[in-house]
């Protein structure tokens, strides 16, 4: 299988005032139809990797790859093929629920009757039956976060990603709210790459595990098995807990 | 409006909220009437008397009574002249804040997302604006002959500055996590003004136009009396030529029917545009 999203030798360094190097040297292959997290603690450059698949943040070096095409380079030739949820749901407010979730459609500029799946009937499936016209402000937090995630896979993406998408929800919507999510990823063959600092969330929804030191690079790779049992899962979780533990040891634990 | 006030000084009094007892009976009357500001009407309402009272010991020259300038305002309306006056002057303002709209909302947009255009702007605009508006009338009577380029020019370069920094400032305030979430969906710059920039703007856009509305109607007036032959502010000079005061005051109350009839106009457009906004407050 190729590789849905690759990173070889990146390096970010925002300059300013005083310079700050986000992600150093971070190189990692994803396969296609992959679900994976990445785990590190806050300020480690997980929200820079994202930005840098997503085109808004050019890589001071090193070269990045999403389904072959250089996400910043390529800006254009890429639209529609990634999808994404962030923290916060970004709704735009003057634009119902629907309205919202066509926004990618309208900047690709596709027909919905050409998509296997329009915004309503993903509306429905992300369990907003009946909420197409609701105003964003007319939506308790989950549901917007819902909104969200109709949003990022109406254009049919090949790849998503995930930055703390439910760590603000309280933890049984947010609970809820991630396995849909991992479903819905995996029904549809998605490559993910999910961004947490949760490790518990990690353990219940990747295929493997990246763990992140600061300056962003990955200290440890983990495969997972969904199907182990709970003695594993404590390994693992173990062995997770010690690389984000050393992987801050030498710098100032924050 | 003045609900609004009132329900949120009741707390302060130390009132119940939900009822009235205490409140002052005409905030009673104000909440029974509904959305009617009764203080307010009943200041003007007392200033329309004290002026009658006033025009029974002055001269009509000073303060012509009620009668007189309901007289003179039917007269105006059923004089072709005059009508022709209203019509020309607000098709005059109008078409004016429209150039001045367009022109300066997009070189706002502009500055508010490029740092560059921004830094070559704005000390143009600040310029602009520390003139004041009769002096480009004065500079617009010595440059143009003609009576319409004048009036526009005026217009649009003193309601440039503002609606500038609406859609600059406008700009400047659409969160970077929008901004974010809408760039990485790779939209073109067309469909990013379209979809993002544009709606966002729209409540700094209609204060602007609030605000130009009267400052269009207050220069466009001052240039037609200064040196113009048409217009109401070219009748409001030869009322005041003939000592008419009470045609001076009918042409001063279709200039403030007029900034009102805009203002509930503008009212209207807000509520319906806007509507995900008045919801949220
Ligand atoms: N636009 C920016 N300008 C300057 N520094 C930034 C910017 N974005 C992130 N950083 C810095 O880069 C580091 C990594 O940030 P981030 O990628 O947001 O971390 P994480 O998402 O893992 O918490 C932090 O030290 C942060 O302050
Ligand atoms: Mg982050």
């Amino acid at each position: 299988m190729s590789n849905a999203i690759s990173f070889s030798n990146v390096t970010k360094t925002f300059s300013g005032r005083n310079a700050v190097t986000a992600v150093k040297d971070l190189s990692f292959d994803i396969a296609q139809g992959d679900y994976v997290c990445i785990l590190g603690r806050t300020g480690c450059g997980k929200s820079t990797t994202v930005n840098m698949l997503l085109g808004i943040e050019k890589p001071s070096r090193g070269t990045i790859g999403v389904l072959g095409l250089d996400p910043y380079r390529q800006f254009n030739d890429l639209r529609g093929e990634i999808g994404c949820i962030f923290q916060s749901d970004r709704l735009l407010p003057w634009r119902t629920a629907i309205g919202n979730v066509r926004v990618p459609l309208e900047i690709i500029g596709r027909a919905e009757a050409t998509l296997p799946e329009d915004a309503k009937s993903l509306l429905e499936r992300v369990g907003l039956a009946g909420f197409e016209d609701a105003y964003p402000h007319e939506l308790s937090g989950g549901m917007r976060q819902r909104v969200a995630l109709a949003r990022a896979l109406v254009s049919d993406p090949a790849v998503l990603l995930a930055d703390e998408a439910f760590s603000h929800l309280d933890e049984v919507t947010g609970a809820r709210l991630r396995t849909e999510f991992r479903e819905l990823a995996k029904e549809r063959g998605k490559t993910v790459l999910h961004i947490t600092h949760s490790i518990d969330e990690a353990i219940t929804l990747s295929d493997r595990v990246l763990v992140f030191g600061r300056p962003g690079h990955v200290v440890a790779d983990l495969r997972l098995d969904q199907s182990a049992g709970s003695r594993e899962s404590e390994e693992i979780r173990n062995e997770i807990f010690n690389a984000i533990e050393a992987s801050v040891s030498g710098a100032l634990a924050a | 409006m003045a609900n609004i006030e009132v329900q949120s000084r009741r707390p302060l009094a130390g009132d119940t909220i939900g009822e009235h007892a205490g409140a002052p009976v005409w905030t009673r009357l104000s909440q029974q009437f509904g959305r009617v500001n009764v203080e307010g009407t009943l200041v003007l309402l007392a200033l329309v008397l004290a002026w009658q009272l006033a025009s029974l010991y002055y001269p009509p020259i000073l303060f012509p009574s009620l009668e007189r300038i309901g007289k003179a305002l039917v007269d105006m309306l059923g004089s072709a002249t005059a009508v022709g006056a209203i019509v020309t002057t607000y098709v005059r303002i109008l078409l004016a804040l429209a150039v001045g709209f367009a022109v300066a909302t997009a070189f706002g947009i502009a500055a508010g997302m490029v740092r560059t255009v921004e830094r070559a702007t704005i000390p143009l605009i600040e310029v602009m604006q520390g003139i004041p508006a009769v002096c480009w009338i004065i500079f617009a009577i010595l440059w143009f002959r003609d009576m319409e380029a004048r009036t526009a020019f005026v217009v649009i370069i003193t309601t440039i500055p503002s609606f500038f920094y609406q859609a600059r400032d406008g700009v400047l305030s659409i969160s970077g996590e929008l901004w974010d979430m809408v760039r990485s969906l790779r939209p073109s710059l067309a469909k990013l003004i379209r979809i993002l920039i544009v709606p966002a703007l729209l409540p700094s856009l209609l204060t602007g136009w609030r605000i130009n509305i009267g400052n269009g109607t207050r220069v466009t007036i001052m240039a037609e009396l200064l040196g113009g032959v048409s217009g109401i502010g070219y009748q409001l000079r030869v009322s005041q030529e003939m000592f008419r005061m009470d045609r001076a005051i009918a042409w001063t109350m279709v200039l403030v029917a007029f900034v009102v009839a805009s203002n509930l106009a503008l009212s209207w457009l807000e509520k319906r545009i806007l509507g995900w906004r008045a919801a949220r407050r």
